[in-house]
């Protein structure tokens, strides 16, 4: 039995230690808004937060992660996420949307740790989100002004 | 954050926290799923259209009919219906996903960009005939005349007295059967929701994490397959042991079905960890000795030998007269792999004498009978509800997930979900077909004299996603079109096929074969163009008659003269069309790409796109999908190479078939036209424009000719 912190709630599950977090939310928790792209840590739709980091659900096992904080989007209400969240909707940001959640919980974890990145450093931190639809450049947009708007509302 | 759907999941956690994983499947049915099982709102006074459900409240739900694998038409198509409904867009409540129904919503196989197309007739005339049905019922009240009531903006005017009803309030009182006779529709100069850049009515459900896909749908008793795969095209199951796939905790049952083995249990990773276990002997069959490069080798040879003309004009002897001069040039492409982000998957619940399959499909009517045919049901017993779907770039157009789960879920009275892995997915696809070309061209007094395309590719035939065209010689025009038609005026012109059959499934993938023929076509012009010294959109305005495309050209050589290049900077053009014999399918296009050169590599910087798409719907949703071609043509050209050796797809995953990522992000400067003609979609319409163009910038840049795919960067010295 794995005892985890999912969302604010204790989870005890009997699921195989191996098991991948992501299919503990996904197949048992019900909670989809994580989602499966790659089973390698390869293309980052599978990203939630591990006390507060942006981790791979799809290859951490459930096992390493007793008494940590998980966090998903489903739960994620923080005033920077909801920033993120409406400037992704102000630049019509989603096409298929299949890897916009695992892209915003990327984004609340890099403005987290930097708050006024540059170009280039939201281009590191976000290179292991793939996107196939091809919404990278609003997605930068949509990051550097959402760290503007904090900037302001900060001062 | 007050969502309804975040709360109830909260709800949920804490309601089963305390108990073990496995106790938890189903509880979520009723609050995940309620809206998708009971799509039929039969809320009262609810006024049921085809395409609609006009609440008495007065908000309306939409029905969407077409896949909407990102492109936009769950907005989009709303725009053309509530365009001639006249209604308000404050009004629109939701957008539903739709499910397979010919008689209901008409053509819904969701290929070829062809939505905006078929809806400028069909949603359009959806949406007038509700008009005047809303009109009818308000002169009923008023006991007026048809020219005594108009409407504007959801709502019905009394012109005599200035009364108004809103259609909500005639919600109970309107007829829902749709008059037969076309309609007048609404002239573009009265237009106020087409021409709109409405936001993506999907928005808040996407950046939430709340918008259903296939692969997140959830019901009573769901259990997950997976299928191990023979690893060879064409190979079969010889004998399997399960004796330790068994073991796993969770395995329901593992049988054979005619894919390969299937393994259903009560989680993805416990199905996945047994698939692993299975002990399969494999009839390989004889294409298991068969490699791409000795594929490409062969079809390069087959260039020599004449092939089977399916297109002729004038007389292709004229090549060989001693004009000016002759220039023939090869091409090659790889085989190319769609990698949609969100892997192939279908959800089956085969009832007693019926079924219900969730599925992300871009072909749901096809979906529908291949599924009745393997459950030996009436299609009508087969319902097929349309999920969002993460991607679909024509490989969902196949029916061949669909077909699988349908094998699964006879064996079980509960429903399954069938899921690919990755490597299930890139390692069985319908690939775009590798092929050789070879383009010859004889000028005369610069201009082109005569023209000979030559194609050496797989039959796409046996595979083609319309079961009406498959198996049929109409069914392998994928696999050649393109080279079999060209806007530009040439007297003598050929085109010959060579069209090999083989166990290895190839289709469509944005672009279909245009996106390789477009590519030695437009790459030939501009060799052209530079032998006769002449401007590479000068030479094309040369030889082109059509209106559409002259403006589309001149409006991009325009904004090219104000454009100055960096000493690092050079730029590359290209044109694209398609144009039916008849009706009124056709597109014009014109890129040009500029790429720098930095410390280690080329990079595609910035497109500038002219085109003449028809009438735009919706400015910003095209922006994106223009934004979104040209990163997918950088992953094609820079990223992705699908290679076949002993019969097997050498690839498995992103990390060893490379997609863009967020640093190879393109600027897009769009110029649209203000055209009012038949609108055609854009989605997969630039890949043969887009990749030239880039193909032709690297020229200028290295003065070599790109003309095989990915490029190859150490031979261009980068």
């Amino acid at each position: 039995m794995t005892k985890l912190n999912i969302n604010g709630n204790d989870i005890h599950t009997e699921l195989s230690a191996d098991t991948p977090l992501l299919w503990l939310l996904r197949d048992e928790l019900k909670l989809t808004a994580t989602k499966f792209g790659c089973g390698l840590g390869q293309c980052g739709a599978c990203t939630v937060h591990v006390n507060g980091q942006a981790v791979r659900s799809c290859i951490t096992p459930i096992a390493s992660l007793s008494g940590q904080t998980i966090e998903t989007m489903e739960h994620v209400n923080t005033e920077l996420m909801t920033a993120l969240k409406r400037q992704w909707q102000v630049h019509n940001v989603p096409q298929c949307g299949y890897c916009q959640v695992g892209q915003l919980m990327t984004a609340s974890s890099l403005l987290n740790q930097n708050q006024q990145p540059s170009i280039h450093e939201i281009e590191q931190a976000m290179s292991g989100n793939i996107c196939r639809c091809g919404t990278y450049g609003r997605i930068k947009t949509a990051i550097l002004q959402t760290a503007e708007q904090l900037a302001t509302e900060i001062k | 954050m007050s969502h309804p759907h975040l709360q109830s999941r909260r709800l949920f956690l804490k309601l089963t926290a305390t108990t073990s994983g496995l106790l938890f499947s189903g509880l979520a049915f009723t609050a995940e799923n309620s809206a998708i099982v009971n799509r039929q709102n039969d809320e009262e006074n609810a006024a049921q259209f085809p395409l609609l459900i006009l609440h008495a409240d007065n908000s309306i739900t939409v029905i969407n009919t077409r896949a909407e694998m990102g492109q936009g038409v769950s907005t989009s198509l709303t725009q053309l219906l509530f365009e001639d409904l006249d209604a308000d867009w404050q009004q629109l409540k939701t957008v539903e996903q739709g499910w397979a129904d010919d008689t209901r919503f008409g053509h819904q196989n969701t290929i070829g960009a062809i939505s905006s197309l078929i809806a400028w007739n069909f949603h359009r005339q959806v949406g007038a005939k509700i008009n005047l049905l809303l009109r009818e019922a308000a002169c009923k009240v008023w006991k007026l005349s048809l020219s005594e009531v108009k409407t504007n903006q959801g709502v019905v005017t009394n012109l005599k007295t200035g009364q108004y009803l809103t259609y909500g309030q005639l919600s109970k009182l309107v007829q829902t059967d749709l008059p037969k006779d076309k309609l007048a529709l609404k002239q573009p100069a009265s237009f106020s929701v087409i021409g709109q850049s409405k936001p993506r009515v999907d928005l808040l459900e996407k950046v939430n994490g709340t918008a259903m896909f296939g692969l997140d749908v959830n019901l009573p008793q769901l259990k997950v397959a997976v299928v191990a795969r023979c690893p060879v095209f064409g190979g079969k199951v010889q004998s399997f042991d399960a004796t330790e796939a068994a073991k796993i905790k969770g395995v329901q049952q593992i049988f054979a079905v005619p894919s390969g083995v299937a393994v259903v249990a009560d989680n993805y990773w416990q199905a996945i960890s047994a698939r692993k276990l299975l002990q399969i002997t494999w009839q390989e069959g004889d294409f298991a000795t068969v490699s791409s490069n000795e594929v490409l080798a062969e079809f390069k040879q087959l260039l020599d030998a004449p092939g089977k003309v399916v297109k002729e004009q004038g007389d292709i002897a004229l090549l060989d007269e001693k004009k000016e001069r002759i220039l023939t040039r090869d091409f090659e492409f790889p085989l190319v792999a769609h990698m949609t982000m969100e892997p192939m998957n279908c959800t089956v619940w085969l009832k007693a004498g019926s079924c219900e399959i969730w599925a992300p499909t871009q072909n749901s009517q096809d979906a529908q009978s291949s599924a009745a045919k393997v459950l030996s049901l009436a299609k009508e017993k087969v319902r097929v509800n349309m999920t969002y779907m993460g991607g679909g770039f024509g490989r969902r157009a196949q029916d061949d997930f669909i077909v699988e789960a349908c094998y699964i879920a006879k064996k079980f009275a509960h429903p399954i979900k069938l899921v690919w892995s990755r490597e299930d997915d890139i390692q069985h696809d319908f690939y775009r077909p590798l092929n050789a070309q070879r383009i010859s061209v004889r000028l005369d007094n610069n201009k082109i004299y005569a023209w000979q395309h030559k194609v050496a590719t797989y039959s796409t035939s046996p595979y083609h996603f319309s079961l009406r065209d498959r198996g049929t010689p109409s069914g392998d025009w994928v696999a050649y079109g393109g080279a079999d038609s060209s806007l530009y005026q040439i007297e003598n012109f050929q085109t010959q096929v060579h069209l090999q059959e083989s166990p290895l499934t190839v289709g469509i993938l944005r672009g279909i074969s245009h996106g390789y023929t477009h590519f030695a076509i437009e790459s030939v012009i501009d060799e052209l163009a530079e032998q006769v010294a002449a401007d590479a959109i000068d030479f094309r305005l040369a030889q082109i008659t059509e209106t559409r495309a002259i403006k589309v050209l001149q409006r991009l050589q325009t904004r090219l003269a104000n454009v100055v290049l960096q000493d690092n900077e050079s730029l590359g053009v290209a044109f694209g069309h398609e144009k039916a014999p008849s009706g009124p399918y056709q597109y014009y296009n014109a890129v040009a790409a500029i790429i720098e050169r930095t410390a280690e590599r080329y990079r595609v910087k910035r497109l500038i796109v002219s085109l003449d798409h028809g009438q735009v719907i919706n400015p910003d949703g095209l922006l994106a999908q223009v934004q979104g071609s040209a990163v997918f043509a950088v992953s094609m050209m820079f990223g992705q190479a699908i290679t076949l050796k002993n019969g097997r797809i050498e690839q498995s995953n992103f990390h060893d078939s490379p997609v863009a990522r967020i640093a190879q992000s393109v600027e897009v400067d769009l110029l649209t036209s203000d055209s009012t003609e038949w609108p055609m979609g854009v989605g997969e319409k630039l890949q043969g424009t887009i990749q030239p163009a880039i193909a032709n910038a690297l020229y200028r840049a290295t003065g070599q000719r790109i003309t095989s795919l990915p490029v190859d960067f150490s031979s261009l010295g980068a």
